[in-house]
This record gives structure tokens, C-alpha cells and sequence, in this order.
């Protein structure tokens, strides 16, 4: 179920909260569990097994890894979290990995050994991610072994952050998973965070995703250079508002049941650097690989190669988390290159240039990575990059561009502006924080409730009209 | 307090939609998109496993929410507001005009013609006379929006021309159509003409068969309805969009019969008065889409002609049958067994293809045509 959907807004929603609240604390976490496994099972029934699966070896192998840490038998210890992870992993590459492995295979080897033709099960590089930190963390004894599975697998189920993420941490969460406390400040918090989500996704992603996918299929003979470009432009907005607002949505949903989840942007969009793009952009992924991959490989305290290589591995790994296809490993490459060279030098410049400069490369620079992140069939990357760099004999403007810039150029307007902290600090000015007169607290009431009732009115209207709303993360 | 006051708004937000929507009845037709909704979906082991009660379930959703026909224009005017003026391949045109997007017909096209070439080809014995229509993307491109690309149908007729087999008569009204634009030949909300475009096409056809169209003067030319929001609206209604009239010709001294033979039923009237309480006002012309019928009158010419056509037809054949008393009316879309055959079993010597350019762009069913 998508939260983009009138199905869970006027159906899901009001039914989790209800039985919710009216539930007393001991049972709370059983009705996040059961609303939860609804939630994901109203997709796709079946993957239900696999998800249980790998709730129950992280549960069991945590308690494992506890016992033999406190009997300081810590050989027996790695060896449980070690398995633990292997299972954990080995789900995800054989259903995520698997085809992909063997077309590799059989075109390499001119073989032809059967496909799988597996559906990806929804969201499962996500829990299986939240499943390792949790085994590790225990192992690391950051965490303690949650005794209680139903709380466990609450955690790793939970709705809001289950198919689309952040990938939020089991120690983030530990200790309200038992002792959260809801609270109209929690909840009024959390209705702003969902509806501002709520219409980043429908009013923003969708509109820009409409534009990307008139643009991306566009007869050659009607493109143009330029309206490359702005196809190019469109996903860059579509992808950013999709997920980022996905992450707003389930921050949101979390603090309306007491929760609270760490950042996962930061307006990614303003950056001065690609180093720092990728500290504001998915910070819940950049973070895992650093603490589970990076870090573990010695980080850089192992020299300068070892640094390098470590670095290399993690955006590999990055890449390849976000697909099962070539074109998510070049992404991935594409960044290392990017980032080894700010690390030896370019940063530098970089500081000392004037900042639009420094916002135009990192924005074009990330552009192009989208550009790459889009296509999954290599003749159609190919065929994007050259249209946009004129390589393809197309006009390098024609009416139809100047028809779709008069028609987009207020969404392209919106999204940029939504891109930056503008709106947030301009929202804040005008109806945040306390005021010393009720008369002042009331007209901020009003004034913030009236711009949610607009976001999530015009929302619910274009869902109603079964306007175009894509799911993004079936590939993740 | 700040927060409460939201708290609270955002439950009764809700509350009053999830309320709303299960309280009201639902719909199982709207009249406004002109389709059918989807009604509660079965709840059974097997629908749940194959996912179609889930899906099913979210359209019923979508589909039964209240204030639904509200929310759909609201949507419409968003992007209206924000300048767009292509919305669900509709252009928002000059006038208050909603006109359909043509785009570049050749593959469909192409296809249509070979049907149309071969079944001449085959069956000699019959008189080919073609109406075809251009639409009002081509007759009002100067109203499109700066820069707007429709495909050029003067091409495309030019093309066809060049096309088509030369044992049929193709006419264009095109030129005629062009100097009465003025005078309501379009509708602003539907994609089809108006009674007064389809005399215009309809004198051109008579003066092509060799045979004196009545003239303008001999109807009553009445306005039936000015509440008419037609198929383009469906598509993106806004809120303050100008409605259409129905206009019918309607002759004092004509008597007909229409045989409507997919249903076997009869009517003494080619208007379908009944149909100017529903939306789709257009089908107060000949009920709308029917497979075959027949229209017999007391019109001086006996000879019966046949007549293939699509929905633009539907206003030009109430005019015909004042000048043929014996018209066989067959819809491709529809009509599924052999024309040849029909055409020589009731003694047709004449057919008459009527068709607007979108349709012969993009209908599949020519196939139907042996």
C-alpha cells in the first residue's frame, strides 16, 4: 500500500490510529505489528513468509549472540551474528541478485541456465538492512538482544519506515519500542511532517514524473537539446520529492504514534560539493554503509590504499543496493570517481571559488547522475546522454520546447524553490514557534492549518483523479 | 495549543473523509468521466491470494471518495492554474475551446487505408463516395496554445488523398468548414461537430453524390439543450467551463423510421429526446453508438445507400434520411460479420464511408470491413 493513496489515508490511517489509541500500552506494539504485516501484505501476500523469515533468525540469533557475549564466549558470539548475517544477506541477494547474476553469467558464457523471474519483495533491502544493524549492534553490545519478539518485529515491520525507509536504526528506536510517551506535540508535529510529505510526493514528484515520462520516450524528430535537459531536470525534481517526501511521510506517521526517527535529508539540493551532497541526500543509507562496511574495513586508519579500496567497496555497494542492473553500479562508480577526486584536491578549489559556482557543479554533476540512475537499459542511457549533449543531431530548440517550458515553468519554479530551506525558514517566520498572546498562538493555529488543508486537499485531489503515481522503490 | 488545534483538524480531516465515503451511497456509473465506477470488490480467499480484491479495492476507494466529481475538477483547475494547457491530451484552446490532441497518425493510418483500398478493390460492384472530416485541432489550430504541436491534418489529407484507391470519392469539407468556423460548427466541450457543422459536411457530401441537400431553411433549427458538457470535459473538467448547446435540425414535414437492428427495437423519430436528460447529450442523435440500423423516410430518393461511419456521423444522418428514404447504418466498431455480404442481401448499389480524421488515425477496426 502506498501512503500516496486514498486507500490508506481515508481507509488505513484512521483505522491504525483508532485501535491504536484505544489499545493500552502492553498491546500497542502487538497493533503496530498486526497493522503493519497488513500494510505489507496488501501488496503481495506471499512475501509475508520471507520477511517473517528473516525477523525470526535476527531475533533468535540476537538472543544467541547475547548468551555466548555474556558467557564471554565471543568466538561462538561472531560465529551466531555471523550466520545471522549470512542468512539475512543470502534473502536478499537470492531474491534481489540472483537473475541478474545469472543473465551476467549466461552472456558472458554463452549459457543458458534458467532465469528465476522473481518479484522483488516490497521493501526488503530496507528491513533486511535494519535487521543487520540490529544483529551487529547486539554483537557490538551497543544494543541489548530485545527479548520480546513481537516488539523486534514491530520494529523491523513498522509501517511508516517499511517499504521506502529511512533505514532506522534498531538502537534509534530501542527504547521507545518500550517506553514512548504520544503527546499532542508529537502528533500535531507529525501531522505537519505527513501532509508536507504527502504533497512533496503527489503535487511535486508526480507532476515532475509526469513531465520525465512524456520527455523520456519523446519522438526524436519532436526533441530537442534543451528539452533534454529538462527531461534530464524533471527526474533530478521527481526523485528527490518522491523519496525525500516517502521520508517526511513516514517521519510523520512515526511521531503520530510517538516515534521519533532520525533525518533522512538535509535539502540535498543546496549543496556546495558532491562530498557534501552525499552527507544531506538518504543520510539513513551513507550512514549504515559507513558504520557496517566502511568503518569495519578500517575506514582510514589503514593507509592511504587501504582508504581508497574501502571507499571503492562502499559505493560499489552503494550502487548496487539501489538495483539489480549495471547502470546502478556505474552510479555508484560514478560517485567514487567524484568524491576521490574532491578528497584530493577539487574540494579544495572548490572552497575557495565563488559558491554558485560550486552550486552549479555539484547540481549539474548530480543531474547527470540521475540522468545514469534512470535508465536501466544501456541503449537508452546512451541515446539520453547524447541527445543532451547534442551528440544526436537534434535541433538544439524547436516549439515544442518552448511548449513544454511555458507549461512546466511554474512546477520547475515550485520544485526549485521547495528545494532549498526557503519555505521552511519562510513558514517558520510566519507561524512557527511560541507566542506571548493567545490571540497570536490562535492566529498561527489558523493560519498552519489552513496550509495543511490546502497540501492535503489538492493531494487528495489529484489521487482522486487517478492521476500518474509511481512507486519508485521496487527496485531498492 | 498550537498542536492540538492541528491534531484536531487532521482527525476531523479524516474522519470526514473516511466518514463521508462509507456513509454515501456508492455510485456505480459517473456520469461525469461517462464510465463506470468501481464498486465494492468480493472478499474471498481467492481474490485475496491472485491480489485482484486489493486492487480492485483501492480503485473502489478512489473511486467512491466523497466530493469525488469536486475533486477531479479541483485537480484540473491546479493545473490550469499552474499554465498548463494540455491536460489529458486536451488542449485548453482560445474561446473557451477544449480541443483534442492529434499526433502523428501514419502507423494506424496507413492500415486503415490498405482495409479500405482492398474492400474496394474486391467488391466493384459497389459506388465508393468518402466524407471525411477533418477536426477542429486542424479547422481551429490558430486557437491552440502558442506552440502547441498538433499533427498537421492538411498534410494528412493530402496524404490520403494520394493514398486512396481511385474507385472512391474522397470529399473534404474542409474549405467549407474553414469559412463558416465562426458560425458554432465545433463543439467547445466535446470532440465532435455540431448539428450546423454536420449540415455543412452533409451539403458537401450531397453536392459529391449528385443529389440537391435540403436547405437550411426547410428545418425548424431548434435548441434542444444549453447544458452540454461533452467527452473533452470528461476529460479535464474545470469549474467554470462554458457549457455547449444541442442543436437539432428538425425537418416539419419529415417522417421516419429508425430500425435499431443490434436491438431490435424502433423508434419514429431520428432525435432520441429521451437522451438530452442524461450528460452524453450527443446521443440524442440516433441513440448514440449502435452496431447496424435502419432508417427508412418519405425522402424522394429510393435508392438505399449504405453508410460506414463512426460517431460524427450520428449528427449528419437525421439530415440524410431527408434525402435518402432508405439508409443502412453500419459501425465497424461494432458490426463484426461481412459488410459485402449485408450490402448485397438488401440491394445497396452505394456506400458511404463518414469519418472524422482522428478516428481513421487511430480506430482498429477496419479490420471488420470484408
Amino acid at each position: 500500500m502506498l501512503f500516496s493513496s486514498i486507500t490508506f489515508l481515508f481507509g488505513f490511517l484512521p483505522l491504525v490510529l483508532i485501535f491504536y489509541y484505544i489499545s493500552p500500552r502492553f498491546l500497542k506494539n502487538a497493533v503496530l505489528l498486526i497493522f503493519s504485516l497488513l500494510f505489507y501484505a496488501w501488496g503481495e501476500p506471499k512475501y509475508v513468509i520471507v520477511m517473517t523469515v528473516s525477523i525470526i533468525v535476527g531475533y533468535v540469533m540476537g538472543l544467541i549472540t547475547e548468551k555466548f557475549i555474556l558467557e564471554e564466549k565471543l568466538k561462538a558470539a561472531k560465529a551466531a551474528v555471523i550466520i545471522s548475517v549470512a542468512i539475512n544477506l543470502g534473502i536478499l541477494f537470492f531474491f534481489k541478485y540472483i537473475d541478474f547474476f545469472i543473465t551476467n553469467i549466461n552472456n558472458a558464457g554463452g549459457l543458458n541456465i534458467k532465469l528465476f523471474g522473481l518479484e522483488l519483495p516490497l521493501g526488503i533491502s530496507f528491513y533486511t538492512f535494519q535487521i543487520l544493524s540490529y544483529s551487529v549492534d547486539v554483537y557490538r553490545r551497543e544494543v541489548k538482544a530485545q527479548k520480546n519478539i513481537i516488539n523486534l518485529a514491530a520494529y523491523i515491520t513498522l509501517f511508516p519506515q517499511l517499504i521506502a525507509g529511512p533505514i532506522v536504526r534498531y538502537e534509534t528506536v530501542a527504547e521507545q519500542l518500550t517506553k514512548r510517551k504520544e503527546s499532542f506535540d508529537s502528533f500535531g508535529s507529525g501531522v505537519q511532517r505527513f501532509v508536507t510529505g504527502l504533497g512533496k510526493k503527489v503535487l511535486l514528484a508526480n507532476t515532475a514524473g509526469e513531465i520525465f515520462d512524456i520527455l523520456s520516450v519523446l519522438p526524436q524528430e519532436d526533441n530537442s537539446v534543451v528539452l533534454s535537459w529538462i527531461c534530464a531536470i524533471a527526474y533530478t525534481f521527481q526523485i528527490y520529492f518522491d523519496f525525500s517526501g516517502y521520508s517526511d511521510m513516514a517521519i510523520g506517521l512515526g511521531r503520530m504514534l510517538g516515534f521519533e526517527f532520525l533525518e533522512n535529508f538535509n535539502y540535498p539540493y543546496i549543496s556546495k560539493s558532491i562530498t557534501e551532497f552525499w552527507r544531506r541526500w538518504h543520510i539513513s543509507l551513507s550512514t549504515w554503509f559507513r558504520d557496517y562496511v566502511y568503518i569495519p574495513l578500517g575506514g582510514n586508519r589503514k593507509g592511504k590504499v587501504r582508504t581508497i579500496v574501502n571507499i571503492f567497496i562502499v559505493w560499489f555497494l552503494t550502487g548496487f543496493w539501489h538495483g539489480a542492473a549495471w547502470n546502478f553500479v556505474i552510479w555508484g562508480m560514478y560517485y567514487f570517481v567524484l568524491l576521490m577526486l574532491e578528497k584530493f584536491g577539487l574540494k579544495k578549489i572548490l572552497e575557495k571559488a565563488p559558491a554558485w559556482i560550486s552550486h552549479i557543479y555539484t547540481l549539474f554533476f548530480v543531474n547527470l547522475g540521475w540522468v545514469i540512475f534512470a535508465y536501466d537499459d544501456m541503449s537508452k542511457l546512451g541515446a539520453a546522454l547524447k541527445n543532451m549533449f547534442g551528440m544526436n543531431g537534434l535541433a538544439f530548440i524547436n516549439d515544442n520546447t518552448l511548449f513544454y517550458i511555458i507549461s512546466y515553468a511554474a512546477v520547475f519554479i515550485i520544485c526549485a524553490f521547495a528545494s532549498t530551506e526557503l519555505p521552511k525558514k519562510a513558514g517558520l517566520k510566519i507561524a512557527g514557534g511560541n507566542s506571548e498572546t493567545i490571540r497570536g498562538e490562535t492566529l498561527k493555529s489558523f493560519i498552519t492549518v489552513i496550509f495543511l488543508f490546502i497540501v492535503m486537499t489538492l493531494s487528495v485531489a489529484s489521487l482522486a483523479s487517478d492521476s500518474f503515481n509511481p512507486f519508485l522503490y521496487f527496485r531498492f | 495549543m498550537k498542536n492540538k488545534i492541528i491534531t484536531l483538524s487532521f482527525l476531523l480531516y479524516l474522519l470526514f473523509f473516511a466518514a463521508g465515503s462509507v456513509i454515501l451511497k456508492d455510485r456505480s456509473f459517473s456520469d461525469m468521466e461517462n464510465r463506470e465506477l468501481q464498486t465494492m470488490p468480493n472478499l474471498s480467499l481467492k481474490t485475496v491470494a491472485d491480489g485482484s480484491f486489493m486492487s480492485d479495492f483501492e480503485t473502489y476507494m478512489s473511486d467512491q471518495v466523497i466530493l469525488k466529481d469536486e475533486l477531479v475538477k479541483l485537480k484540473t483547475s491546479m493545473s490550469r492554474a499552474l499554465n498548463q494547457t494540455l491536460i489529458n491530451d486536451v488542449y485548453f484552446a482560445e474561446d473557451d475551446m477544449l480541443i483534442q490532441n492529434y499526433v502523428n497518425p501514419y502507423g494506424q493510418l496507413n492500415i486503415n487505408l490498405s482495409y479500405i483500398n482492398d474492400f474496394a478493390e474486391n467488391n466493384p460492384e459497389f459506388e465508393y463516395t468518402w466524407l471525411l472530416v477533418p477536426n477542429a485541432c486542424y479547422i481551429y489550430s490558430d486557437k491552440l496554445p502558442e506552440y502547441a504541436s498538433c499533427y498537421d491534418q492538411g498534410e494528412v489529407m493530402a496524404y490520403i488523398e494520394g493514398k486512396i484507391s481511385d474507385e472512391i470519392n474522397l470529399v473534404n469539407p474542409y474549405d467549407e468548414l474553414y469559412d463558416n468556423r465562426d458560425d458554432y460548427i465545433f463543439y467547445r466541450t466535446d470532440h465532435h461537430w455540431t448539428m450546423n457543422g454536420a449540415y455543412i459536411g452533409y451539403t458537401e457530401l450531397c453536392k459529391a453524390l449528385g443529389v440537391n441537400p435540403m436547405s437550411k431553411e426547410d428545418y425548424n433549427i431548434n435548441i434542444a439543450s444549453t447544458e452540454f458538457y461533452g467527452t473533452l470535459y470528461s476529460k479535464a473538467p474545470v469549474f467554470n467551463q462554458k457549457s455547449d448547446s444541442i442543436l437539432l435540425y428538425e425537418n416539419p414535414d419529415g417522417e421516419y423510421k429508425v430500425e435499431y437492428l443490434d436491438e431490435n427495437t424502433e423508434d419514429d423519430s431520428v432525435y432520441t429526446y429521451d437522451n438530452l436528460n442524461i450528460k452524453d447529450k450527443y446521443t440524442v442523435y440516433l441513440d448514440g453508438n449502435h452496431s447496424i440500423l435502419k432508417i427508412t423516410s418519405n425522402a424522394e430518393n429510393t435508392e438505399p445507400i449504405l453508410v460506414i461511419k463512426d460517431s460524427y456521423a450520428h449528427s449528419l444522418l437525421p439530415l440524410l434520411a431527408d434525402t435518402y428514404s432508405e439508409i443502412h447504418v453500419i459501425d465497424l466498431r461494432y458490426y463484426h460479420q461481412s459488410v459485402s455480404e449485408y450490402a448485397g442481401e438488401n440491394g445497396i448499389t452505394k456506400i458511404i464511408y463518414i469519418n472524422n480524421v482522428d478516428f481513421i488515425s487511430t480506430d482498429n477496426n477496419f479490420l471488420w470491413l470484408y
